[in-house]
């Protein structure tokens, strides 16, 4: 199939200053936990986007030096030889496909956790961040100052002897060119503070800086946040200070790229949005006038950002002059091969980002990225996985996947670019799983493209048949398929009895059998939920918090209880948190953080014992009792009334079927079966991205010797080599 | 319009009841679609093929008709080439007892009325009690081909049926489907016809065994040049896509600015009221 010309705008090369771009696809920087320290990986995964079409691929903030840094989230470094050979693995790898290599160099500020260099950092003021606390910045003086951009002049050398096309000055999501633009962070008396050309001074002199070293032979880039999203507190998209820093720059001839964005660095969930609060392209108004008005000036390129996953959204942004760049960093990791897929005209196999943000969410916690849609995102290195190549199958086996959730859709998907012959069976009449129920929380619509995307795969894999609405296999049924191999992908279910790891035994009272409690199931199912409702939370991420929305949004009075510091703390990782907070304040939505239910009172009114969980007595007891707590336990209660309580307190695996297998293994033989095998919940709960992926590993390993167990893959790590014991972790 | 005078092959003695139900091979169009050279179809090349989801259902009522009377044999019938047993496989995997497929290559592109003489041409052979066929097909949509073949056998039929039963003596009961979401019940003595529409069951999957299975059962290749002995009964003159006149127009913006170029639009178009 070809090119639909539509779309050809969007394979229109584009300058960058003294380079050219073959199309208007730009993987913009962007964190994935890993960073220059892991060269192999890192260089796996950009790659994979320049051989997926991407025209530029950056890599995630760079630091020019050694003082700096935000452990535990690894990002880049250039500050010697060593991490000049690692970023050129990268470059290579990227320039391998014509695309071109940008790096983003970065000093940090107030945003630098330094746990790891115990360094100190410098601000335009004395300055820390609600992410770092107790760590300031020091106040940078003029000699400071100059330091600091020579320290940059030096990385931008290492940058173009390391292979990079486009080197940035890192000023968006307040880094610390805004710290001195934005009065929001600079308090300063002297030529760097107060007017707008003195806080606009340290930023136009690393641009000069980075002009005069490199400017010539590679493209200066600049990343700007044209609105901190803090009012007037801030550097506001519609105010002056950011137009004229925009109209400076271009006017003097200082950058070759302008990449915009919306934030301050604290909430950095007002750029990369999930799905949940921020639609595609949402920050198309802050951020059109500002390219219109570098236009006026000057025909210097602009990026833009916002999700944008859509062929025909991308046509509209181009097409309507709102940017000149397809800036993307979620959905280039969601598919690396979406700018090639729109090339030949494969628009239905794009892979769309959901906006889940659980990429963040890993690399926010120290660990390599993975992502809910593409299960082979950072798997290229370790693994060896590449997501539009599959080994073929190496023998003739007919496979039976039980259960079309997420783990079953995804394990018949790949089983089927292998060549095997599957057959996908669904009990209820739509395939899905627990997907369905989940992506209709509010805000939560994109996630359904988990299975939208799987079926249309699906869909045109010539051996993968779909049976839906067949009912629960049973054993017997299984026994009998005539497939070789089966994969249960029987998912897990919420449990009714109020079980949880707090206190790892169930509530007294609690019965989803009642119809005054109620599992997330039940409440997607419709059942009646009373008008006043207790959200009982143990699993501190999205379903507590959502089925609470979804429940005030019908008019309910609804309350969440928690163990947990406060509501959905995992929402922090993947920049939900303070959005999810103001929601649940605005919707009236009350919080009963640090508690719990020791039991409930049955009844038409529910009455259930609520405790604060820090009600035991501080001081441990010096000698331990058996039999007894070895603190003073509190008895402190409050009884609290409602109509009914959904219970999110802990999942289970629906393994039934395969002990009901297992316990008639001499059959298997006979039946001609020759490995029954568990992927994604139904083997052990847990978040939706490892479920996709565990249906992928199961595939792409179903003729490894011992499928239900993961072959080894590389650890990136040093390895002491006696040989050379200076060199080895250099 | 008679039935074609198809050459003789392997019948068996009908041990009981037989239903023989007409099933086609659709072409599915793809996101590509291109005309053909000759202007007179599409590109075979881009099409997949499956089975017709009308005749899958009729299929479905013909298996549980037959396990109902406790016993009976379902004849799956189709006018194809090659590439058609594809279908007749899957059939006979969901149950069916033996398949036929008729053919000769001036049959591409034959009209619904000669389709109808081929199939004619085996029920003489066949005998059978019931025939059942899909209301119409998924890719040409004629729905001629079950009236058609009523016709020529001189059978009684009826269309868009949803539900049938018969005890094997008295007459054949079928329920139609009316437009307004009526229905209709009516008793046909058999042997009798019927075409059914989709959605008037739940088409049964075949497992993995029942389609290895089916492999051992009888497929018959009978050749169809007889029923073009009368000629075409129509013919296509021409096949092309439509013109695109104007593209849509994109409306952007929040809500209130959507709905209220919406307004404007339909003030243009159609008038205040």
């Amino acid at each position: 199939m070809a090119r639909d010309p539509k779309y050809d705008v969007l394979f229109e090369p584009v300058r960058l200053g003294p380079k050219t771009m073959r199309n208007r696809f730009y993987q913009v920087p962007h964190c994935n936990g890993v960073g220059s320290d892991r060269p192999g990986s890192q260089a796996a995964f950009r790659a994979m986007k320049a051989e997926g079409g991407w025209a530029v691929v950056c890599t995630e903030a760079c630091f020019v030096d050694l003082e700096e840094d935000t452990a535990p989230c690894p990002i880049s470094r250039l500050a010697d030889e060593g991490d000049i050979r690692n970023h050129r693995h990268m470059t290579d790898g990227v320039h391998e496909w014509n695309s071109l290599a940008g790096v983003e160099l970065v000093h940090l500020g107030a945003f630098a956790s330094n746990l790891e260099s115990r360094g100190v950092t410098f601000s335009s003021s004395v300055n820390t961040s609600p992410w770092t606390l107790t760590t300031y910045t020091r106040e940078a003086d003029e000699d400071d100052i100059r330091g600091l951009h020579r320290l940059f002049v030096e990385a931008a050398k290492r940058a173009e002897q390391a292979g990079f096309d486009i080197i940035y000055v890192y000023g968006s999501h307040s880094v610390l060119p805004m710290q001195f633009l934005s009065p929001y962070y600079n308090r300063r008396t002297d030529k760097y503070g107060g007017s707008f050309e003195n806080r606009a001074r340290f930023w136009i002199e690393m641009f000069h800086a980075l002009k005069e070293t490199i400017g010539d032979r590679c493209a200066v880039a600049s990343r700007i946040s044209v609105d901190q999203i803090l009012g007037p507190a801030g550097i506001e998209s519609r105010g002056e200070d950011i137009l004229r820093l925009v109209e400076l720059a271009t006017r003097e001839g200082l950058v070759d790229v302008w990449d915009i964005n919306i934030c301050d660095l604290s909430d950095y969930g007002e750029d990369a949005g999930p799905s949940r609060f921020n639609k595609s392209n949402h920050q198309a108004p802050f951020t059109t006038h500002i390219t219109a008005h570098i236009k006026s000036i000057a025909d210097v390129p602009v990026i833009n950002v916002g999700r944008l996953t859509s062929p025909d959204d991308m046509l509209e942004v181009v097409s309507s002059g709102q940017a000149d760049i397809i800036g993307a960093a979620r959905p280039s990791i969601a598919d690396p091969f979406l700018p090639n897929k729109i090339e030949a005209g494969r628009l239905v196999d794009i892979c769309e980002c959901i906006g889940c943000n659980v990429c963040i969410s890993r690399h926010e916690r120290g660990v390599p990225l993975v992502c809910t849609q593409n299960p082979t995102a950072m798997e290229a290195y370790r693994r060896g996985w590449h997501p539009e190549r599959f080994k073929p199958a190496s023998d003739s086996s007919a496979v039976l996947v039980v259960g079309a959730g997420p783990a079953g859709l995804e394990c018949a998907r790949v089983l089927g670019e292998r060549g095997y012959d599957v057959h996908l069976r669904e009990a209820e009449p739509e395939v899905g799983g627990h997907v369905r129920e989940v992506m209709r929380y509010p805000g939560l619509a994109e996630w359904g493209r988990v299975i939208s995307y799987r079926q249309a795969r699906l869909d045109m894999l010539k051996n993968v048949e779909v049976h839906t609405g067949v009912g629960a296999m049973t054993a017997s049924q299984i026994l009998d398929y005539g497939a070789e191999k089966i994969v249960l992908c029987t998912g897990a279910r919420w449990l009714g009895d109020g079980f949880s790891p707090v206190t790892q035994v169930a509530i007294p009272g609690v019965d989803a059998g009642l119809p005054q409690f109620l599992t997330p199931e039940q409440v997607m199912a419709g059942e009646p939920v009373g008008d006043r409702v207790v959200v009982l939370d143990a699993d501190g991420y999205y379903t507590g918090a959502s089925l609470a929305e979804y429940l005030a949004d019908q008019g309910k009075t609804v309350s969440i209880v928690t163990q947990l510091p406060f509501v959905a703390p995992l929402t922090e990782w993947t920049l939900e948190v303070n959005n999810l907070h103001r929601m649940l304040h605005e919707k009236g939505i009350d919080q009963y953080p640090h508690h719990w239910i020791d039991r409930v009172e049955p009844g038409n009114r529910l009455k259930a014992a609520l405790y604060n969980v820090h009600r035991d007595g501080y001081r441990r007891t010096t000698t331990p009792i058996a039999g007894e707590l070895p603190r003073r336990a509190g008895t402190e209660e409050q009884v609290i009334e409602c109509d009914s309580i959904v219970l999110v307190t802990a999942r289970h695996p629906n393994d039934g079927l395969f002990t009901d297998l297992k316990a008639r293994k001499e059959s298997w033989a006979t039946a001609g079966i020759t490995g029954v095998y568990m992927a994604g919940d139904c083997y052990a709960p847990r978040q939706l991205s490892e479920a996709v992926f565990d249906g992928h590993r199961m595939a792409r390993e179903i003729d490894s010797p011992h499928p239900q167990r993961p072959l080894p893959f590389i650890r990136e790590r040093i390895v002491w080599d006696e040989a050379e014991p200076v060199a080895a972790g250099r | 319009m008679t039935p074609a005078a198809l050459p003789d092959y392997d019948v068996p003695d009908k041990a009981s009841f037989r239903m023989m139900v007409a099933v086609k091979q659709v072409g599915r169009l793809r996101d590509d679609v291109a005309i053909a050279d000759d202007g007179r179809d599409v590109d075979a090349s881009r099409l997949d093929y499956a089975l017709n989801e009308w005749d899958d259902s009729a299929l479905e009522e013909a298996l549980r008709l037959v396990e109902r009377l406790g016993g009976g044999e379902v004849v799956a019938v189709t006018v194809g080439p090659e590439r058609a047993d594809e279908v007749l496989h899957r059939v006979l995997a969901k149950g069916a007892q033996r398949a036929v497929r008729v053919w000769h290559d001036d049959l591409a592109g034959a009209d619904a009325i000669t389709i109808a003489r081929a199939l004619a041409g085996i029920a003489r052979h066949e005998r059978p009690d019931v025939i059942l066929t899909g209301a119409q097909s998924a890719d040409q949509a004629q729905g001629a081909t079950g009236a058609a073949l009523a016709r020529m056998l001189n059978l009684p039929h009826v269309g868009v049926a949803v539900a049938l039963d018969w005890d094997g003596a008295g007459p054949l009961m079928v329920v139609r489907e009316l437009e307004d979401g009526g229905h209709h019940r009516v008793a046909l003595p058999t042997p009798a016809l019927a075409s059914v529409q989709t959605g008037a069951n739940q088409p049964r999957y075949a497992t993995m065994r029942m389609i290895k299975a089916a492999r051992a059962k009888p497929l018959v290749f009978v050749e169809g040049g007889a029923a073009l002995d009368r000629g075409a009964f129509g013919r296509v003159v021409r096949a092309y896509l439509p013109r695109v006149d104007r593209g849509a127009e994109m409306l952007a913006g929040d809500a209130d600015e959507v709905a209220a170029r919406v307004d404007e639009i339909i003030r243009e178009t159609v008038g205040d009221r």
